[in-house]
Parts: C-alpha cells; sequence; structure tokens
C-alpha cells in the first residue's frame, strides 16, 4: 500500500467520527500548547538573562559581607582594580505614596556604577549620579512596578518612614518585585534597622575563578593586617561570602527545573486524556468496522497493512493537534510573546514527545484490528 | 487450478470441537463453473474460505495453481488472494462510506496501483457490470442488485484467475438474482473464469458444469 492511500483510507476513517476526532485534536493541541508556551516562557527569560550577562561582556561576582563590623566603605578599595564595582546596601521596608498607597518594596542604597552592573534600563529621567551621592540628595529611582502600583512617575515623591525621596528615574526591569534605588551616601538616614544586606558586586571580563581567588586574597590581606591575627580565621571565613553569580544562573536552572516539573504534569494528563481518547476511539472504530477489515483482508490486505492504517488513525490525530498548537502557539509568541521563535520551535518540538506517546496509545487497538480473522469476520458480519 | 485432498477443518468451540468438514477431496479444472449445494451448517461457507486460503484447513492438502497453500506465510496468502482470487458475498460487503468506484478500486489499492490507473480499471470493471452510470453513488443509493454488481465489479478488477461467490443471489429477488447470474456466466464463457458458487437455489446451480453437495461437511455425490 502507498502512503497516499494509507493517509487516503485514514482521514476516510476519522471523518466519520468527526466529533470524537475533533475532540482528541483539541485536547492533544491544549496539551502541547500550555507546555509549549510555559517551556517557552521560562526559556526565553533565562536565555534574556544570560544574554544580558554576557551582554555585559563579564561576569558577576558578588562580595557578600556577613561580619557586623565591616561597613561598606571598608571595601571601596576594590574599585581601583575593578572599574564596574557596585556597592550595594539592601532592605525590605514598606514605602508610600502621598495617596497613602503603601507597599512593600526591597529598598537598595547604591553608587552610580550599579546601573553597568546590572544593567538598569531607564525608562524615563535618570538614574543616580555621583552628585547625588556627594551632595546626599534624597531622591530615588523606581522601577515600573512601583510606579504603576503607586501611580508616581518622575518628579513625585514616596515616603520612606518619616523621609521624602524625589524620584528622579524610572527604570525598566521586567517581571520584577517593586525596587526603590537610593545614593549609598543616604542609607544610614533612611534605614531604620541593622539587619540590611551589604553586598558588593563586580563585573568582570577575566576568568571569574581567578578574579574570585584574587579578590579572596585581597580581602584576606587587607582586613588580617586591620583586625588582627586572632580574628582573623573567624574573619575571613564568617566576614564575607565570595561568589560567582552562579546566584543568577542556579535560581535560572532551578526555575526551569520547577517549570520541567510542571510540564512533565501537563504531559501526564495529556497522555492520559488523549491517549485514552485515541484508544476508545480506534476501539469502536475497529468494533463498527468489524467486517470491513475481513473484507480488505480478504481482498489482499495484510496484517501489517491493517496494522499501520490505525495506528496511523492515531498518528494523524496527534499531527493535527502538533500543528494546530504550533499554529495557535506561533501566532501567540509573534503577537505577545517577544517573537523568539528558534526557541518556541525548539520548546514545541520537545512538547511534542507527548506525541509518540499517543502514537504508542494507538499500538494496542490496531495490533487488535491486524489480528482480527478475515473469515471469521466476514462469516459473522 | 484447485486441487484438494482429504481436506478436513475442525473449529474448537470451547470444549466442543466442530467438524466444518471432513475428508474433502475435488478438483476444479481452469475454467471451470462449478457449485455447490448443501442444507445450512453442511460446510459450504467453510469450503469457499478453504478455497480462497481465508481458512487454514485442519488437515489435508490443498493446491492452488499446483502451488500448496500450506507452506504459504500469511502476507503470500494475502498477496495471493489479492491477485488470483475474487470474492463475492451474499451481504455484498460493499465498504459503506466509499462510493461504487472506490469499492471496486480497493484491491488495487494494496497492489499499490496509481490512483489513475486505477480509476481507469475500476470504471472498466463497472462498465462490465453495466454501472457506468453508478460510478459516484454510495452503496446505500443502490439496489441489492447493483450493490451485487459492484461487488462483482471488485472481484474482477484484479484479473483474477477465480471468483468465489458465497450465496451471491441469497439477498437478491429473482431478477436481479438472474442479472448477477448471468454475468458471472458470462465471465466464466468469455473470460474464462473459473467460478464456483454456493447456492441454495437449484435453478441457480443449473447453469454450473458441475454440483457438489455437501452434507455434514461431507462430499455426498457429484451430479450433473
Ligand atoms: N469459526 C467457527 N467456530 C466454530 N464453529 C464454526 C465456525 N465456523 C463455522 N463453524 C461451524 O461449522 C459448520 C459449517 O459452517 P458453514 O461452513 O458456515 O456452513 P454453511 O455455509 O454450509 O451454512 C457449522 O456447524 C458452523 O456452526
Ligand atoms: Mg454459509
Amino acid at each position: 500500500m502507498r502512503l497516499s492511500d494509507y493517509l487516503y483510507l485514514a482521514k476516510k476513517d476519522l471523518t466519520n467520527y468527526r466529533l470524537r476526532s475533533s475532540l482528541i485534536i483539541l485536547c492533544i493541541c491544549v496539551g502541547i500548547l500550555s507546555s509549549t508556551l510555559n517551556l517557552y516562557h521560562t526559556s526565553k527569560r533565562a536565555e534574556e538573562l544570560i544574554s544580558s550577562l554576557e551582554n555585559l561582556g563579564g561576569q558577576m561576582i558578588s562580595i557578600w559581607v556577613q561580619d557586623k563590623e565591616i561597613q561598606l566603605e571598608d571595601l571601596f578599595f576594590l574599585s581601583s582594580y575593578f572599574p564596574y564595582t557596585s556597592y550595594e546596601v539592601s532592605y525590605w521596608q514598606d514605602i508610600r505614596s502621598f495617596r497613602k498607597t503603601k507597599i512593600s518594596v526591597s529598598i537598595i542604597a547604591t553608587v552610580p556604577e550599579y546601573q553597568q552592573v546590572h544593567s538598569v534600563k531607564i525608562k524615563e529621567g535618570r538614574f543616580i549620579s555621583s552628585g547625588d551621592i556627594n551632595h546626599r540628595r534624597k531622591v530615588c529611582v523606581v522601577n515600573t512596578s512601583v510606579a504603576s502600583i503607586l501611580k508616581i512617575g518622575v518628579g513625585k515623591k514616596i515616603r520612606i518612614g518619616e523621609d521624602e525621596l524625589r524620584v528622579i528615574g524610572l527604570s525598566k526591569e521586567e517581571g520584577m518585585s517593586g525596587r526603590v534605588i537610593i545614593p549609598l551616601s543616604i542609607s544610614n538616614e533612611i534605614f531604620e534597622s541593622d539587619s540590611r544586606n551589604l553586598e558588593v558586586v563586580i563585573l568582570t571580563s577575566g576568568n571569574p575563578k581567578a578574579v574570585k581567588k584574587e579578590i579572596e586574597r585581597m580581602l584576606k590581606k587587607r582586613f588580617s593586617d586591620k583586625k588582627g591575627k586572632t580574628r582573623q580565621g573567624f574573619l575571613f571565613e564568617r566576614g564575607f561570602i565570595v561568589s560567582i553569580a552562579e546566584g543568577l544562573l542556579e535560581t535560572i536552572k532551578n526555575q526551569r527545573l520547577t517549570n520541567r516539573m510542571i510540564v512533565l504534569g501537563i504531559w501526564v494528563v495529556t497522555l492520559i486524556l488523549a491517549g485514552g481518547g485515541i484508544i476508545n476511539l480506534i476501539m469502536l472504530s475497529v468494533r463498527q468496522r468489524y467486517k470491513e477489515i475481513g473484507v480488505m483482508r480478504a481482498y489482499g490486505a495484510k496484517k501489517e497493512e491493517i496494522f499501520h492504517l490505525f495506528l496511523l488513525e492515531g498518528i494523524l490525530l496527534s499531527v493535527y493537534g502538533l500543528l494546530l498548537a504550533g499554529a495557535i502557539g506561533a501566532s501567540y509568541v509573534c503577537l505577545f510573546g517577544g517573537c523568539k521563535f528558534l526557541i518556541f520551535l525548539r520548546e514545541l518540538l520537545w512538547s511534542s514527545i507527548v506525541c509518540i506517546g499517543i502514537g504508542i496509545c494507538g499500538y494496542f487497538p490496531a495490533r487488535l484490528a491486524a489480528g482480527i480473522s478475515p473469515s471469521e469476520a466476514i462469516r459473522n458480519a | 487450478m484447485i486441487e484438494m485432498t482429504n481436506i478436513s477443518k475442525v473449529y474448537q468451540m470451547g470444549e466442543k470441537k466442530v467438524e466444518a468438514l471432513r475428508e474433502v477431496s475435488m478438483k476444479i479444472e481452469p475454467g471451470e463453473f462449478i457449485a455447490i449445494m448443501g442444507p445450512s451448517g453442511s460446510g459450504k461457507s467453510t469450503l469457499l474460505a478453504i478455497m480462497g486460503c481465508l481458512e487454514i484447513p485442519t488437515s489435508g492438502r490443498y493446491l492452488f495453481d499446483k502451488k500448496d497453500v500450506s507452506n504459504l506465510t500469511d502476507d503470500e496468502l494475502s498477496l495471493l488472494r489479492n491477485e488470483k482470487i475474487g470474492f463475492v458475498f451474499q451481504a455484498f460487503h460493499l465498504l459503506p462510506r466509499f462510493s461504487a468506484l472506490e469499492n471496486v478500486e480497493l484491491p488495487l489499492i494494496y497492489k499499490k496501483v496509481a490512483k489513475d490507473e486505477r480509476e481507469e480499471r475500476a470504471i472498466a470493471c463497472l462498465k462490465q457490470v453495466g454501472l457506468e452510470h453508478r460510478i459516484k453513488h454510495a452503496p446505500t443509493q443502490l439496489s441489492g442488485g447493483e450493490q451485487q454488481r459492484v461487488a462483482i465489479a471488485r472481484a474482477l478488477v484484479n484479473s483474477p484467475r477465480i471468483i468465489l461467490a458465497d450465496e451471491p443471489t441469497g439477498n437478491l429477488d429473482s431478477t436481479s438474482a438472474q442479472e448477477v447470474m448471468d454475468i458471472l456466466s458470462l465471465l466464466n464463457q468469455d473470460k474464462k473464469i473459473t467460478i464456483a458458487v454456493v447456492t441454495h437455489n437449484p435453478l441457480i446451480a443449473e447453469r454450473a458444469k458441475k454440483v457438489y453437495h455437501l452434507k455434514d461437511g461431507q462430499l455426498v455425490n457429484e451430479a450433473k
């Protein structure tokens, strides 16, 4: 039998079960579409983050200051070795607009270099300048989510505790929670609590592992001088944590993992529904066409040809579902999803694994059909 | 053409054994027109199914065109049926969703004949049975006699050596039955196609050159 004739016979049968076939196609389509888009979104975000890291031509190295006696000022010497060094004090606190809307945000007191190191995009206004730092200006840069919740813009003021800060810039950070950036020099006035995080982030184009070693060596040398030998070991082990920006990469990886688990769940559900549907449909078709199968066999159809025909019916349904999901998904990606077609295709390919499973579901009823004895089928008609 | 020696067929029905055929021996020469008669349950259909390679005999030897069929694989049997045997059934057994033309094309699909040639040959066969004006009709739009003629066209389309008809007129009125038998007789005379017909009807059996009588799975006597 030619492939074109297989298709012709299989389509003929499926149109006979139009409603059931459509439902199965729909089920497969929904399953594939949801898993593909799910995978697409995390992959896209991960790829954007990774490429933004790469665009900077370097890797971020974080130094977390654990020791309460060490101030960020003690680490300013790093700037003379690394031009892209950002000093950050961060803290979670409530802020208010003058309409009294209150939200909890992360406040970061930092220096102008923060912008390059974290590649912050400014949508409106400007970032913190060295002038703001030197004159201890009470200004801030808020991100879009803060601006939209508080309904404020550049030039307006927000309240942090008793202090009023003027908004000088709007930063664009996709999918981030509320964030307010203020000059490092005013952090002591603004922050109420001691439980703040001190972090130095260095952007380097060198070999990250070597740079990390170098930083650790410098810290060790400097702080053993300053703090005395007795506490040196303690200081160094508890004083700092130096890490290559794996933190970020790791969160991306973790995010992808949980995402994969969700997708796996979608696959299983799709497989059960669509696979069950296909078994049901082909069984029904085999039972209803018992006599026809006998006639086909009498007229020269081989066992394998009957088997392939019914197998093809299941495969056709999943291919239709896949194509439909591909078409809907592609238009979605094109219109709202950022147009990363390569990522979309890759994830669609992954999701089409379900189709293989569904094809396997068709195997059993197709075997059943192939095993029908022609003489019995014709006699019992 | 067909040579059967001591063919027996036993069906296992749970614990019980049903002997559908017992030691049947017969020979059909090429170009012969034979009829098989007998009460129902006497094994006529079983005999025809064995002739048509749809069933394997429990014992005995069956030569089709001097070839021992018991040595053939299932696929080879399919091929043999496809190329050398045409079946006509009492209940027509046309595929319901297929037009008359598509039904006649079916055996050619298994022979991997291309669509154009398939249509051409199927139309020629439908002409032979006088149905060229019913090509696009679905089986449900055809009368019983017409359906059986489509079935004959389907049996013919691969130019078989033998046509096996199991009570081909059993579901037809007498006029249609005569038409169908006329076609079969004509095919036997003009095309020298061997024909074996199972029937209850002595009038139909009269057209055959040889009539075999079956009773309880045994050949009683050869008449005529
Ligand atoms: N698949 C089968 N299983 C069990 N018994 C069968 C089977 N096929 C036929 N028989 C039995 O074999 C006998 C002959 O059947 P059949 O050849 O159909 O007779 P006929 O066509 O002459 O009416 C009957 O008794 C029937 O019940
Ligand atoms: Mg019978």
